[in-house]
């Protein structure tokens, strides 16, 4: 009987965080480079004691992990010099405090140094380092292997990398980090004037979380259920008289 | 629950988008206005599970982790200064810039100001000057006596004089360039100042490598593309209405478990 309450709640549980990921989507959906996440779920299968053998497991729901799909959103031009996105797999590197972090929101800029940023002011790398715009140049092109050159010739180029997926975390500010080593990327292009937009899909987000809303009403239908089960068991044995 | 705010987080971010959408729509017909652009991040994550951490005592990794975020957040919203149309007006003293460069204006306070919008007009004493009256650097005097008033692309302002059949050359305008125009703080007016993100103003002559034309008797127009912002208005709009969504479901589960303790 207490099983049906627990499978109940841990249901309940998985579907409010699944609903957590559902709703950052949704408020990710004008976020330049961001990628949508989905949860994992998983069958959890405790042994119990029973009579009968089919009876002797029962299975609760666990949520094992959260994939990224990391594939391109649509490209937005915006005619601005220091905006670049990435196409084809690859991201910028960018230095901050904490160490090196990847990025594809490609909404630069230059600080009080000349160097060439991101919105939050942290460098973006190129082979050499961190990126100056000599001053008494204005005129700044990047090319689609990652060449930043100006209207006296090339400064240095993006370094473009790839990092294995599943080491991937997200730190927020559309920044991820990683403990593996990245390598250079080899099927990337940069693109100048446009920024890559988010890769969320509003209609499926949607329906995930009517999907999940429908869901989480009828396990608490099942722990109602439940509820009144015992209730009618105690009333009943109440009423035996001896 | 979490999704509350990270939706009210979404609805924010969407106000200020609409806000940026209205603000170009309603300069669609200023003279030199670069339309702007709200820029977004996702905020914070909260790893419940670590990625690459290991399940079992036989080295078994868990490959993704769980990682919830919290919303999203305003990281800029900043200048597109891509070229307006052009416009004839055949007021002499209306320039436009065709490319790159900004015209400087000398303020009252003594700074120098950068515009694009070349709606210019000459004051009691023959400057030229823009429509609040502020003098046009480096400061060009129109004698008296002159019958017609010709600026070349390169920028070169060329006074004919009554009675004369040559021009005489009474100025040179020249233009400023930006590494970052994006960068630029917006003054009102259609005037900038620069700052430490828009690197220092290089002056160059109209026409030189990296410095736009520039045209005498036209007007360039706003960059606001009416179609480009109704949509992106309708899109702001939708996703606000997605974000209020969600707070109602979260709401409906909230109330789905405070029902489970009727009895």
């Amino acid at each position: 009987m207490d099983n049906s309450l627990l499978v109940g709640l841990t249901a309940q549980m998985t579907l409010r965080r699944n609903m957590e990921i559902i709703s950052n989507n949704i408020a990710n959906v004008s976020t330049s480079g961001f990628k949508r996440e989905a949860p994992v779920f998983e069958q959890l299968l405790v042994p119990v004691e029973a009579a009968d053998a089919s009876l002797r497991e029962v299975s609760f729901v666990r949520d094992w992990g959260v994939v990224r799909d990391m594939s391109a959103g649509a490209m937005l031009q915006t005619g601005s010099q220091l905006d670049v996105s990435v196409q084809g797999e690859g991201f910028l590197v960018v230095r901050t405090e904490a160490g090196e972090r990847f990025t594809r929101d490609g909404h630069l800029k230059l600080d009080a140094q000349r160097r060439i940023v991101t919105a939050d002011g942290h460098p973006v790398l190129s082979d050499g380092g961190e990126v100056t715009i000599p001053p008494g140049e204005s005129d700044v092109s990047i090319a689609a292997d990652g060449t930043i050159s100006t209207q006296l010739g090339a400064i240095g180029k993006f370094r473009v990398v790839t990092v294995p997926s599943h080491t991937l975390r997200k730190e927020g500010s559309n920044l991820y980090a990683s403990d593996a080593p990245p390598s250079p990327a080899t099927g990337a292009r940069i693109v100048q004037g446009a920024i890559e937009r988010s890769n969320v899909e509003p209609v499926v987000e949607m329906t995930k979380m009517i999907e999940v809303m429908r869901a989480y009403q009828s396990s608490t239908e099942i722990l109602n259920a439940t509820d009144d089960l015992i209730r009618k068991a105690m009333q009943r044995l109440g009423e035996v008289k001896v | 629950m979490r999704s509350l705010t990270i939706a009210s987080s979404g609805m924010l971010a969407q106000q200020l988008n609409v806000d940026v959408i209205s603000n170009n729509i309603a300069n669609m017909n200023t003279t030199g206005f670069k339309r702007q652009r709200a820029e977004f991040q996702d905020m914070l994550y909260q790893t419940l599970e670590r990625m690459g951490v290991s399940s079992s005592d036989q080295n078994t990794l868990i490959p993704t982790g769980i990682q919830v975020g919290s919303g999203v957040r305003t990281a800029s919203v900043y200048r597109i200064m891509g070229q307006g149309n052009v416009q004839p007006t055949e007021n002499p003293y209306d320039l436009a810039v065709e490319g790159r460069g900004f015209f400087r204006v000398r303020m009252p306070t003594g700074e120098t100001a950068y515009t694009r919008s070349g709606a210019f007009a000459l004051n009691a004493g023959g400057e030229l000057v823009t429509a609040d009256g502020y003098a046009v650097e480096p400061g060009i005097t129109i004698p008296d006596g002159t019958v017609l008033v010709t600026v070349n692309p390169q920028g070169q302002v060329l006074a004919r004089l009554a009675g004369q059949t040559t021009d005489t050359n009474v100025g040179q305008l020249d233009l400023a360039a930006f590494a970052n125009e994006a960068g630029l703080d917006a003054q009102g007016s259609n005037l900038f100042l620069a700052t430490a993100a828009s690197g220092a103003a290089q002056t160059g002559t109209p026409g030189s490598t990296g410095f736009g034309a520039v045209r005498q008797g036209y007007l360039e127009l706003s960059n606001v593309n009416a179609v480009q912002e109704i949509t992106s208005l309708i899109t702001a709009q939708r996703a606000y209405e997605m974000n209020s969504k969600v707070i109602t479901v979260s709401d409906e589960m909230l109330q789905m478990t405070a029902r489970l303790s009727r009895s």
